[in-house]
């Protein structure tokens, strides 16, 4: 089973996982291989109130997509139970 | 206490204010993958209603929070919203995930846009893990503790982390928000967006000085290849088998991350409270432990190579060495001091060498470390200390306000030193936020290829690929300067890129 299907796979089942365990996967990927679609899949699993903040970033007209994306990874990283690691 | 800050009376509007969502090319050679076909109803609708409780005291309701869960952080709260009173706005949520705790410019509770730290105050060391370790070891470096004291210290590691998140609200509040300033300037949603995007535009120029972009994947083989280069820059050399350290990697980059503008902030408040305070953290050196919690600080403290690196004694970093004392004989006399740039990271088993500049072929150089210590003087400096296996000790002394400059280089200089011509495979890195209207290249973005030709002046850098196909260009190149060991050039259309030889 390669990595993609793995990703793939994961990406279909967001639903039944903690968010928490997705931030945690997402480490396990690289992350720019995650386009900003999947990406916002798991910002869409967040707490309400904890969304707001990559909404901000994605409407933000002063950003490039590309800004965006390593934006958003940063803000998933912070939030992450890892912190700032390359393990 | 409400209304503290006499902000909630003051210029209304009743108008939305809504962030418009991105509708010009970025030029992202994914085009399906774009922002605005996924913003939909994510857009922020800030308008005065739903941010009229941003200004709101929450000391009252937090307090209580903390008298219930934590009275010893109840302390360590009041004394905060005491010293620093615009820090009541935050509102404190416990909740009880496995994450760090974490400061919100902008969470939506109740339907209304709130500054909120969120902190697990049920289980407050889930995020007490393995990749604190380089962080716990530069705040004992800072406060003069032992690493394994402090680290064995939960109640002041908890501390540190809660006054982290309060030191990113103070920043995000003193430095985009200005609360005090935009009274009655703008309507409060407005200073709300302002605020946050710039915040968001300082993380991302944070985010470029790292040694390599976060994104960046370094537990593939291939992008760790791809980045050596890159982290020859930082000091970081492959060894004799062609592997970089990923320890020295993790080391370095713990100590970049830590010094973006952003984290140093938020940490910098953290030490500070506590060296205010050290009385209730620390017993004065030659004091037996009171088990009162509190641990040892001051005396000489061993350093491991990690302590040495983070302690800021690293690669390209100016230090000022000074012999304080020799056993045996030797012809440098006790006095003698060199200042310079330290050349390669140091560690235990190698020897200080000191060069003027990168380009400079002068240096001194000291033989081999025995050992390494630090010590927190009375005022808060820290004195370290380096003997050598020849029997020399130096005191050596950071100065931080030293950086390398930026040389002006011809191109020429510039293929000759990094050894690239027609063919030659390379990264290109852009480096500023400044946009061209047309780039293709963002910031953080690489480029990879083969050189077209060998880089002119005024003329275009073009890249391709393993088939011979295209793979990105610049605008002419007008401008070449050398930073340490890193090579960028400018372009006629205001782009900075770093370029790295691969």
């Amino acid at each position: 089973m390669g990595r993609l299907h793995l990703k793939n796979s994961f990406i279909e089942n967001l639903s039944s996982i903690p968010y928490y365990l997705y931030i945690f996967e997402i480490k396990a990927y690289p992350y720019m291989e995650y386009t900003l679609e999947q990406l916002l899949k798991l910002v869409e699993e967040l707490p309400e109130s904890l969304r707001q903040e990559f909404y901000y970033i994605l409407a933000d007209k002063k950003f490039t997509d590309t800004e965006k994306k390593i934006l958003i990874l940063d803000r998933l990283d912070k939030i992450s139970p890892i912190n700032n690691s390359y393990e | 206490m409400n209304d503290f800050l006499g902000l909630e009376n003051t210029e209304l509007s009743t108008e939305d204010i809504s962030l418009p969502v991105q509708v010009e090319n970025s030029g992202v050679s994914n085009l399906i993958d774009k922002a605005d076909i996924y913003v939909g109803n994510r857009k922020i609708d800030t308008t005065y209603e739903n941010t009229r409780e941003y200004w709101k005291s929450r000391w009252q309701e937090n307090l209580n929070l903390l008298n219930r869960e934590d009275p010893y952080l109840a302390n360590v709260y009041a004394n905060i919203v005491a010293e620093q009173p615009e820090l009541q706005m935050v509102k404190l949520t416990n909740t009880n995930i496995q994450c760090n705790a974490y400061f919100s410019k902008c969470s939506l509770r109740d339907g209304q846009y709130i500054p909120e730290i969120v902190f697990n105050l049920s289980n407050q060391e889930t995020y007490i893990d393995s990749s604190l370790e380089f962080t716990l070891r530069q705040k004992a470096i800072q406060l003069g503790a032992k690493y394994e004291d402090l680290k064995n210290n939960k109640r002041l590691v908890t501390t540190l982390v809660f006054l982290h998140e309060f030191g990113h609200a103070k920043d995000f509040f003193d430095n985009y928000l200005k609360p005090r300033e935009n009274i009655g300037k703008r309507p409060i949603a407005e200073v709300l967006n302002n605020a946050i995007t710039g915040n968001n535009e300082r993380r991302l120029k944070d985010l470029m000085t790292l040694p390599a972009p976060s994104h960046i994947d370094f537990s593939k083989e291939e992008d760790r290849q791809k980045y050596t280069k890159r982290l020859e820059t930082f000091g970081i050399k492959t060894d004799q088998y062609g592997q970089i350290s990923k320890k020295q990697f993790k080391i370095v980059n713990s100590v970049a991350y830590r010094e973006m503008s952003s984290e140093s902030f938020a940490d910098s408040f953290a030490v500070d409270y506590i060296k205010r305070h050290r009385n209730e953290y620390f017993f004065p050196l030659g004091q037996q432990d009171d088990r009162s919690g509190r641990i040892k600080t001051g005396g000489e403290i061993m350093m491991e190579d990690e302590d040495i690196i983070l302690s800021g004694i690293r690669d390209g970093k100016s230090i000022t060495i000074k012999k304080i004392a020799q056993e045996g004989g030797s012809a440098i006399p006790i006095g003698y001091s060199e200042t310079g740039f330290l050349d390669g990271q140091l560690a235990l088993g190698g020897g200080m060498r000191l060069i003027q500049d990168i380009d400079d072929s002068r240096f001194v150089q000291t033989s081999p470390l025995k050992w390494m210590t630090r010590r927190m003087l009375p005022d808060g400096t820290t004195l370290f200390l380096a003997k050598t296996v020849s029997g020399a000790t130096y005191q050596v002394l950071r100065n931080p306000e030293v950086k390398p400059k930026a040389i002006s280089k011809t191109i020429e200089e510039m293929n000759q030193a990094l050894g690239i011509k027609a063919g030659s495979e390379v990264i290109l890195m852009k480096r500023n936020l400044k946009k061209g209207a047309e780039s293709a290249v963002v910031i953080g973005q690489t480029m990879m290829g083969r050189l077209k030709t060998s880089p002119e002046l005024n003329k275009v850098i073009e890249l391709f690929d393993e088939n011979g196909n295209f793979a990105g260009s610049t605008s002419p190149v007008i401008e070449v300067r050398r930073i340490w060991r890193s090579w960028r050039f400018r372009t006629f259309s205001e782009s900075h890129y770093e370029i790295i030889p691969t």
